[in-house]
């Protein structure tokens, strides 16, 4: 069975990240869920499922943010 | 009015955010498992490609070079400080690229198109560095010469527009300066120029900026460098890396020279990236394919078709051999990949022959056919005569009695070694190349005394351009001398003789 990796932040309630465990066994069908917790990533979250990784944490959007600003 | 541009600058920041979507930033990532010498090791990261190009950590770039099963083996492009085990690693998912087009001209970057001179590079468009060699059908034969101004290489060993010629010879035999001075010459031709350092000392580097700055050749030169201290990645990147540059202004229909310094530190940097990842070392521990690493650059330089806009790049790769070996693993694999080499002794470069030339050695398998009218007129059986008078000499050199006729050819020999020493950085044009062919032709330093020629020889150019400017402009614009400017040159050759004789030029 797949393994998806979850990094919130700490600030994260308990029924976002149901939501969003549920989003991704909807998508991807039998999969296990494992919570990471990292104040660093601000907001949002990060899923890593056997290598590929969907980032939609907000540090991560305002990097590219930036980068976008400042080209 | 700054409060004016206040508000410009904040409606532009508001634009901008306005613009900005929050999508998912989807890649591929792995761990790392080991990291030591410049060599990563990752666990996990899938479906990557071959030399794509890996963010650690840092902002430390890495090339995938090794793709296993379960992981991928990478050679770091910075300093492998900032990389701890488990750290996340970042597929790019894409292959190592460069920028190209015309901004880049006077420009110094590195192998992966980052500035090296400060500020920033505004570019589009990208090409991989790593790309196929143009088709057979998509090439046609070379047809235009490349002058180096060089008398002794444009009359013997003519190199043409698409061509590669290799330059080889030991250390401080002057191979650089052959580069340079041909890339100085192109000055007033429409030939864009790249001088890719690949390992060199960067004082030497810098030296090199230098120089073509203050020939005012920056300004249709680009300088793709790795110092000796880049790791050895940025050092095998960096040929691969002009070359793609080079291929961005072929394909507008430009004629491109491309200057590889040098390629034996480039196999040098292979063999270490190569042994770092454990891959099996052949002769001189060189991996297996270290003749294919030359041949797939080499081939990449090209005289394109009409139909494909017609551009070309000219390749002078240098290799610098040990002790005059030419034979040695290296020099022997690039002689056998390029159309010819220009080699430098050190022998003669001590005894004053400068550029060091060894004429026998050094051929131009396709230059020929590209050489100026002008020029093949002028030069016809000179290599012969000049090889004869260097067998000659060394057989003469045990005895002094010798008679008239192998004396006269010792002579002339004499005269055209004179000739053709030519000091750094003083490129001739094609008429004064064609005119001191023509004056050792016509015998007109023939009582001269040796030590005399090259000052006589100067002389006669200053002379050359008062009295016979109207078949400097025809030889010079055309490429060819028809008989009437021909028998002008001949006639300001002999008056300039009889000024000599009669004691004006002492």
């Amino acid at each position: 069975m797949k393994t998806a990796v979850i990094t919130v932040a700490s600030n994260m309630s308990d029924k976002t990240y149901d939501r969003i465990c549920n989003g991704f066994a909807e998508i991807l069908g039998e999969i296990s869920f494992e919570k990471v917790i990292d104040d660093k990533i601000i907001g949002g979250f990060i899923a890593e499922i056997e290598g590929e990784v969907f980032d939609m944490s907000i540090a991560s959007q305002i990097a590219k943010m930036q980068k976008q600003i400042s080209n | 009015m700054p409060k004016i541009q206040m508000e410009e600058i904040g409606g532009f920041l508001k634009k901008r955010i306005a613009e900005f979507q929050v999508e998912p930033i989807v890649y591929r990532s792995g761990t790392v498992a080991t990291v030591g010498d410049g060599v990563v090791r990752v666990k996990g990261l899938p479906d990557r490609l071959y030399g794509e190009l890996l963010e650690f950590e840092g902002g430390v770039y890495g090339m995938a070079l090794d793709l296993e099963e379960d992981g991928v083996g990478a050679v770091l492009m910075d300093s492998s400080d900032s990389i701890n085990v488990g750290d996340s690693v970042k597929g790019t998912g894409v292959v190592a690229e460069i920028p190209v087009g015309d901004s880049l001209l006077g420009r110094v970057i590195d192998p992966i198109g980052r500035p090296l001179d400060g500020g920033i590079l505004d570019c589009d468009e990208h090409l991989p560095c790593e790309r196929p060699a143009p088709k057979i059908m998509e090439r046609r034969p070379v047809d235009k010469p490349l002058e180096t101004g060089i008398l002794a290489i444009d009359s013997m060993i003519p190199i043409g527009r698409g061509q590669r010629e290799l330059i080889i010879g030991d250390r401080q035999t002057g191979k650089t300066s052959i580069a340079i001075d041909t890339i100085i010459n192109q000055k007033n031709s429409d030939v864009i120029c790249i001088y890719c350092a690949i390992g060199q000392k960067a004082s030497n580097i810098a030296q090199i900026i230098g120089t073509l700055r203050a020939a005012g050749a920056m300004e249709y030169s680009l300088v793709v460098a790795s110092a000796a201290s880049d790791s050895p990645a940025m050092q095998y990147l960096a040929p691969y890396a002009a070359c793609a540059v080079a291929e961005g202004f072929m394909r507008e229909g430009k004629d491109v020279l491309v200057v590889y310094d040098d390629l034996s530190k480039h196999a040098v940097a292979y063999r270490t990236m190569s042994l770092l990842l454990h891959r099996p070392p052949g002769r001189e521990a060189f991996p297996g394919d270290v003749f294919y690493l030359h041949s797939r650059l080499l081939e990449r330089s090209a005289c394109m078709s009409e139909e494909l806009g017609g551009g070309s790049i000219t390749a002078l790769p240098i290799i610098e051999t040990m002790a005059g070996n030419i034979s040695a693993y290296i020099p022997t694999n690039v002689i056998s990949i390029t159309d010819g080499q220009v080699y430098l002794e050190t022998e003669l470069f001590h005894s004053g022959v400068r550029p060091a030339v060894n004429i026998g050695l050094s051929v131009s398998r396709v230059g020929r056919a590209a050489q100026h009218k002008a020029m093949r007129k002028a030069s016809g059986s000179l290599r012969i005569e000049l090889s004869q008078f260097r067998e000659m000499a060394v057989f003469t050199r045990f005895g002094s009695d010798v008679d008239t006729t192998t004396k006269k050819m010792l002579d002339r020999g004499n005269i055209l070694t004179e000739l053709l020493k030519q000091p750094k950085s003083k490129p001739y044009t094609l008429f004064e190349e064609v005119a001191l062919l023509t004056a050792y032709r016509n015998n007109i330093f023939e009582d001269a005394p040796h030590t005399e020629i090259k000052r006589l020889a100067g002389e006669m150019l200053d002379f050359l351009h008062n009295n016979c400017a109207s078949v400097e402009n025809a030889v010079n614009s055309t490429g060819d001398l028809d008989e009437e400017d021909a028998n002008r040159l001949a006639d300001s050759l002999n008056s300039f003789k009889e000024s000599c004789l009669n004691g004006e030029h002492q």
